[in-house]
């Protein structure tokens, strides 16, 4: 029997529905998954202002510090990050290498799909902008906010590639880092030119001729946007995130991109048959990450069953998994799947890994969100049971210490 | 191709060639002859084969046997000699096959429309197909009837071998075209109707022919039933896949106990080779050999299956080529044979050559007269270089009934 | 590690001492003795190895050498032979008791790279189509107008030759195309006449002009000078006559794709120096009021051969059928041949009309088409004859990689599955071993694949010499 929280109202930054949790307060759970792979038994996480202060086994809690019990049963995981998804955002995008588009543009802080993304347990979410080719710039958002500015934690996280096997593709990439090149070659001339300018209105004695000479202030090139993120990409400010199909299509991916080094990621878009194994020893070699869904595939031309995130997660792979359906159903289902594909052979530990710290790490946001360590976002999920069983629910969610889904008993 | 002639030709007047009906004896002496007995000597080498009066006398190897006098002698050097080809399920013989006035059309005949020694049979006899059984289209459920016929004869009561062939039946899918709406359900309670029709017809007959009833009224549509049910001739049925042969072989052999034969046996059908054994039902294969991997419906874990490597792996003792032609050209027959045997069918008793000759003759009730080298069967005779499947062996002479009805020394090679 | 130096006790010193001394001062020692170390070193890393040994070799040139090995380094065949010395650390493959022949070469084609034009990018290198038609033997094969090798894993090295066979047309049924072209031929052969003229003249008169190029058809020029052929399609008897005219008029040498009625008009052709890329199944028939031949022949290949027409054949089909009829798709081009053979074509010419005639016609025959040194090493190991209709290939090889393994594929794997003590292509031999013992021993009943193979009473499949299946 649940017994409703009744505490004192402490001032609190975003007007609540739900009871408040108050800015300083613990839990204590039979079992918590911190997201690093850890499974703490007895665990006891305090939360103040929002962040995680800390968390361990059978902590000695302050007198006077809120302690919510939760039930044998009950057991605390991190918020889920979804690092894929443009659910809560409309609208479709353009094709085309249009790097310097940001998807933080469409942000719609008002979308009802929020509020359900609450529920579902995911606290963290990427969206990308959509369209073919090169559409542009990922932004890390909270589902929960009235602002953008309120919602974003962290813009052009990723850029976003679509990579096949087509000469237009390839040349998208290849020939984003060409115009690179270029713009940083006219650029060079033209301040070689305006240096020779100064050098000769330097030289000059002639206080007439020298008026004429001056060549001003350097006045630089007009960025090339396209060209900038290229740059961008080489500088290491911004990473990419590649989507391939196939394993002809990750080949002609490793050829567009030649000799050129920058840090990215790879994504599989997941179909029934799919060839992609052919190539999972060249991937795990790269060290690349990759985003699958929990799907089993079959084996070309039977129906064998094959656990490609299993497969490549023993190639030594970091496996970044996302919902099946990019929905708020899909959401609830996603851990009932994890848990299938776990069932099926994929390590349990990097299925927690991959729906938690690693998509965080994906999008850059590791150092606040996705996993329960001092320090970070007090983001984390109360589910009646098992995460990977499929008659698991959701108790209740909280987002930055605030409970915005569900109950906590004291 | 070396002639030797002997002496004492009394018939010195007589125009007829020797083999032919009315003429002298012939003596082929042949490397290799694929006798092709259905269940007996399969090949004799160095053979002797006698041709008298357009039928075989006698075939042992040549030190078993003596050429009687007057016999034309003709040594084929180190060529080969087997039966002429069959092929059950063909529509070159002429055209206009498909009316399919009615869902059931168990009255029409193909028999009017065929053009003997047509070009496309012409083709075909060069390369040794020498009978088919030409059958209306699988645009209804109940085509019609077909005819057993050679090849090589002009004359169309010369190249006739039997009329009815067949009762062509199409259970497939093609025969839903005909009605809109119409699926399996109503084509096969419209299959049964007139076969319990026909049965009782000819059941009605048999009991006034022996004198224990009334004459019945005469129908046209259903006197097939009488030569099917004193099995004097068989059904062809165009079916494939699992469930549509299934249905085949337990509706037509099993409950109506006809003669019946698949033929076409596509994809999945070897699946039923344990109750087409059981019902007598034999698989003449083609035009498809092989089913290609196509989960979830062809489930074959990724390999390749040849149709008539199914039937045997299952232990179906009668496995036949059939082409479709024109789907297949019908001189392509041979080829048929030679793909089911590259895609897994055991060949390590002649089955491809049987599989052309012995097993369809069989099927379709003619063996009396075709597909083997024995004694009292059609002189049709198929001299060739080598393997009879392979596409590289050439086909240099052919008889119908002893007379030489393809010669590529005298003719022009078709094929 | 063997390095073969002076052999003597001061050598291992030398060895021992040698990195220290290079490590401490400026190098005082040889450069001859450091190469000594460190080339062998280099070449092991970067050169990759592959041989295919004991098997029966029909190169392609006529010669047949039995048992032996052929050798690549880095792609390229290397050595053929007996007893070749194998480096260490290559691959080797043991094919005792299998035939290897040249991979075949497919002039047309169609899906089989899984991409559109521009290969290079477009290629899908593990397409199904690609993985059916190296089943068939098939290693190169043109795909529009690039001709590519199927290099199954891989989209680099494809490319063999682009823009190849520029169509030319020259029928009756366009008398106006016909005078157009016959036009252009004749202005570039002025043009060239013109040309050659003024090479001499301008000796004595410097201030000649150079005859002007103006309005002269580029490509025309190109097959006149006989750098390219041009590519005609044409089927009936007076089309061929017309374009074997026009080629003997203007001197140069045709291709022809159809070529139906070609035997009718084959010494015509051949004095023409045509070639023909043909389809030995085609049908059509003449005219019924004609008296003289017509229509197709299944003796064409042959006839045209005999009359020195180079003959290269195609099935009716140039893609893969997965239709489950099968006989005359890409993926049975041999069966193509037979027929041809069935015509008359010698056992040679049907094999040379799939390997280097179309090589030749595509302008790679000095990378593909047989078995040489100095060409690419893209062979296809068969389990019999390759004419014959069932032999499978075992394994296909491009350059100097195994590309494809029946027992690896599920398709045909449980057709006459090789028998278990094969050797995979995964195991490697070290030099130093003597593999031909090993190997014998162990493949002894791998002479003719098994059960399956005592087909007819030998009336088929044997392994004659080289003039196959069983004609007298």
């Amino acid at each position: 029997m649940l017994i409703p929280l009744l505490l004192a109202w402490t001032p609190s930054p975003v007007p609540q529905e739900a009871p408040d949790l108050p800015d300083l307060y613990a839990i204590k759970a039979s079992v918590l998954e911190t997201g690093t792979g850890e499974v703490i038994e007895h665990a006891v996480l305090l939360v103040e202002g929002g962040k995680v202060i800390t968390v361990g086994e059978d902590l000695v809690v302050e007198r006077g510090i809120p302690v919510y019990e939760l039930d044998p049963d009950q057991v605390v995981i991190p918020g889920l990050v979804n690092a894929y998804t443009r659910v809560g955002m409309t609208g479709s995008g353009q094709s085309g290498a249009r790097p310097w588009q940001r998807a933080s543009d469409e942000l719609y802080p008002a979308a009802g799909d929020y509020s359900g993304v609450r529920e579902t347990g995911v606290t963290t979410l990427g969206h990308y902008p959509s369209g073919n080719g090169i559409p542009g710039r990922c932004v890390v958002v909270r589902p929960k906010g009235s602002t953008a500015s309120a919602m974003t934690i962290k813009d052009d996280a990723y850029l976003k590639v679509i990579m096949g096997s087509s000469k237009s593709a390839k040349d998208a990439l290849s020939g984003g880092f060409k115009k690179a090149d270029t713009w940083i070659a006219k650029e060079k001339k033209n301040k070689e030119k305006w240096d020779k300018a100064k050098e000769k209105f330097d030289k000059e004695k002639d206080k007439e001729k020298k008026a004429k000479l001056d060549p001003g202030p350097y006045k630089p090139l007009a960025d090339d946007p396209s060209a900038a993120s290229f740059m961008q990409l080489r500088d290491g400010s911004l990473k990419a995130l590649i989507s391939v199909r196939t394993a002809g299509d990750y080949l002609h991916l490793i050829d567009a991109i030649g000799e050129e080094e920058f840090t990215w990621d790879l994504r599989v878009v997941m179909t029934r048959d799919m060839n992609i194994y052919h190539v999972i020893e060249k991937v795990a070699k790269s060290g690349r990450r990759v985003v699958l869904e929990p799907e089993i595939s079959l084996h070309p031309g039977t129906m064998r069953q094959r656990n490609l995130p299993a497969e490549f997660a023993r190639a030594g792979t970091p496996v970044v998994l996302v919902p099946r359906s990019d929905s708020v159903a899909g959401f609830k289902a996603w851990r009932r799947h994890v848990g299938e594909i776990v069932a099926s052979g994929l390590d349990r530990s990097t299925a927690m890994r991959a729906i938690t710290l690693e998509p965080a790490a994906l999008l850059g946001v590791d150092d606040q969100v996705g996993s329960l360590e001092a320090g970070k976002q007090a983001n984390f999920v109360i589910l009646s049971g098992d995460p990977f069983e499929p008659g698991t629910q959701v108790d209740a969610v909280i987002l930055d210490g605030v409970l915005v889904s569900g109950e906590v008993n004291l | 191709m070396v002639v030797v002639a002997t002496t004492l030709l009394a018939l010195a007047a007589s125009a007829q060639d020797p083999g032919t009906p009315g003429g002298p004896g012939l003596a082929l002496f042949a490397a290799k002859a694929l006798v092709a007995e259905l269940d007996g000597r399969q090949v004799v080498d160095n053979a002797l084969i006698l041709v008298k009066d357009g039928q075989i006398e006698a075939i042992a190897a040549r030190s078993e046997i003596e050429v009687p006098t007057g016999y034309t002698l003709r040594d084929l050097g180190s060529q080969w000699v087997m039966p002429g080809l069959v092929d059950l399920h063909t529509h070159v013989s002429g055209s206009g096959i498909n009316d399919t006035v009615f869902q059931i059309n168990s009255g029409l005949r193909v028999a009017p429309t065929t053009v003997p020694a047509n070009r496309n049979l012409k083709r075909a006899l060069a390369a040794g197909v020498t009978t088919v059984l030409y059958i209306p289209g699988s645009g209804s459920n109940m085509g019609g009837q077909g005819i057993l016929m050679k090849t090589g004869f002009p004359e169309y009561e010369r190249a006739l071998v039997r009329d009815p062939g067949s009762l062509k039946i199409a259970q497939g899918d093609n025969p839903t075209r005909w009605g809109y709406g119409m699926g399996r359900l109503l084509m096969n309670f419209h299959l049964r109707t007139v076969i319990e029709q026909g049965l009782a017809y000819a059941q009605a007959w048999d009991e006034f022919e022996a004198g224990e009833g009334d004459k019945p009224e005469r129908e046209l549509r259903l006197d097939i039933f009488r030569e099917l049910a004193a099995h004097r001739t068989q059904v062809s049925t165009h079916t494939q896949y699992f469930q549509l042969v299934m249905m085949s072989i337990l509706m037509l052999a099993r409950d109506y106990d006809l003669d019946v034969y698949i033929d076409h046996g596509s994809f999945d059908s070897y699946l039923n080779s344990d109750i087409a054994v059981e019902n007598n039902v034999a698989a003449i294969l083609g035009p498809r050999e092989v089913m290609w991997p196509n989960p979830p419906r062809y489930r074959t874990d990724g390999q390749v299956h040849g149709s008539a490597w199914g039937f045997q792996q299952a232990g179906h003792p009668m496995i036949g080529f059939n082409t479709d032609a024109p789907v297949v050209p019908l001189e392509e027959l041979p080829l048929q044979a030679a793909m089911g045997a590259r895609y897994g069918m055991d060949n390590s008793a002649m089955q491809a050559v049987r599989g052309l000759t012995i097993v369809p003759a069989t099927v379709a009730g003619i063996s009396d007269r075709l597909g083997s080298l024995e004694a009292g069967k059609d002189a049709d005779l198929v001299i060739l270089s080598g393997d009879p499947a392979d596409p590289r062996t050439s086909i240099e002479q052919v008889y119908l009934e002893g007379e030489t009805v393809y010669d590529t020394a005298r003719d022009r090679r078709r094929w | 590690m063997h390095i073969q130096t002076n052999t003597n006790g001061r050598t291992l010193i030398l060895a021992v001492l040698l990195p220290i001394f290079l490590s401490l001062c400026a190098p005082a020692f040889s450069q001859d003795e450091k190469k000594e170390q460190e080339e062998p070193q280099t070449e092991e890393e970067t050169d990759e190895w592959f041989a295919l040994q004991g098997g029966d070799i029909y190169t392609g040139t006529g010669a047949v050498l039995r048992g032996a090995t052929v050798l690549s380094k880095n792609g390229t065949i290397d050595e053929i032979g007996y007893d070749l010395f194998i480096p260490e650390g290559a691959e080797v493959l043991d094919v005792s008791g299998y035939r290897v022949y040249p991979g075949l070469v497919a002039i047309e084609s169609r899906g089989l790279f899984g991409g559109s034009s521009d290969l290079a990018n477009s290629v899908d290198p593990f397409s199904k189509n690609m993985t059916l038609a190296l089943a068939a033997g098939v290693t190169t094969a043109r795909s529009g107008s690039e001709v590519a090798k199927l290099r199954a894993g891989h989209i680099d090295g494809l490319v063999l030759n682009s823009g190849i066979l520029p169509r030319l047309s020259y029928s009756k049924s366009s008398p106006s195309g016909k005078r157009t072209l016959r036009e252009k031929f004749e202005a570039a052969s002025q043009y060239l006449r013109d040309y050659a003229q003024w090479q001499i003249d301008k000796k004595s008169d410097k201030e000649l002009k150079e005859p002007s190029k103006k309005g002269i058809d580029s490509s025309i020029l190109r097959y006149l000078r006989g750098e390219a052929r041009p590519l005609f399609s044409a089927s009936q008897r007076t089309d061929l006559l017309e374009i074997a005219r026009l080629a003997q008029r203007f001197g140069f040498r045709p291709i022809i794709d159809g070529c139906q009625e070609g035997w009718i008009v084959a010494d015509e052709l051949g004095r023409a120096g045509a070639s023909a890329i043909l389809t030995a199944r085609d049908r059509s028939s003449k005219g019924e009021q004609l008296v003289r031949a017509g229509g197709s022949s299944i003796e064409n290949a042959a006839i045209l051969h005999r009359a020195g027409v180079s003959v290269t054949i195609i099935p009716s089909s140039a893609g893969i059928s997965l239709g489950g009829i099968v006989g005359r798709d890409l993926m049975h081009l041999t069966v193509e041949a037979g027929y041809a053979v069935r015509g008359g074509l010698s056992e040679k010419a049907a094999l040379d009309s799939i390997t280097i005639e179309p090589a030749r016609l595509m302008g790679v025959s000095q990378r593909v088409g047989s078995i040489e040194v100095g060409k690419d090493a893209d062979m296809i190991i068969t389990d019999g004859d390759v004419l014959h209709y069932q032999t499978f290939v075992q394994w296909a090889v491009v350059a100097g990689e195994v590309v494809y393994d029946k027992q690896a594929e599920l398709y045909f794997a449980h057709i006459r599955p090789r028998p278990e003590a094969a050797l995979s292509p995964e195991e490697r031999l070290d030099a130093g071993e003597t593999p031909e013992e090993e190997i014998v021993e162990e493949a002894g009943d791998s002479d003719s694949p098994g059960e399956g193979n005592e087909e007819g009473d030998g009336e088929d499949h044997d392994e004659d010499d080289g003039d196959g299946g069983s004609r007298p």
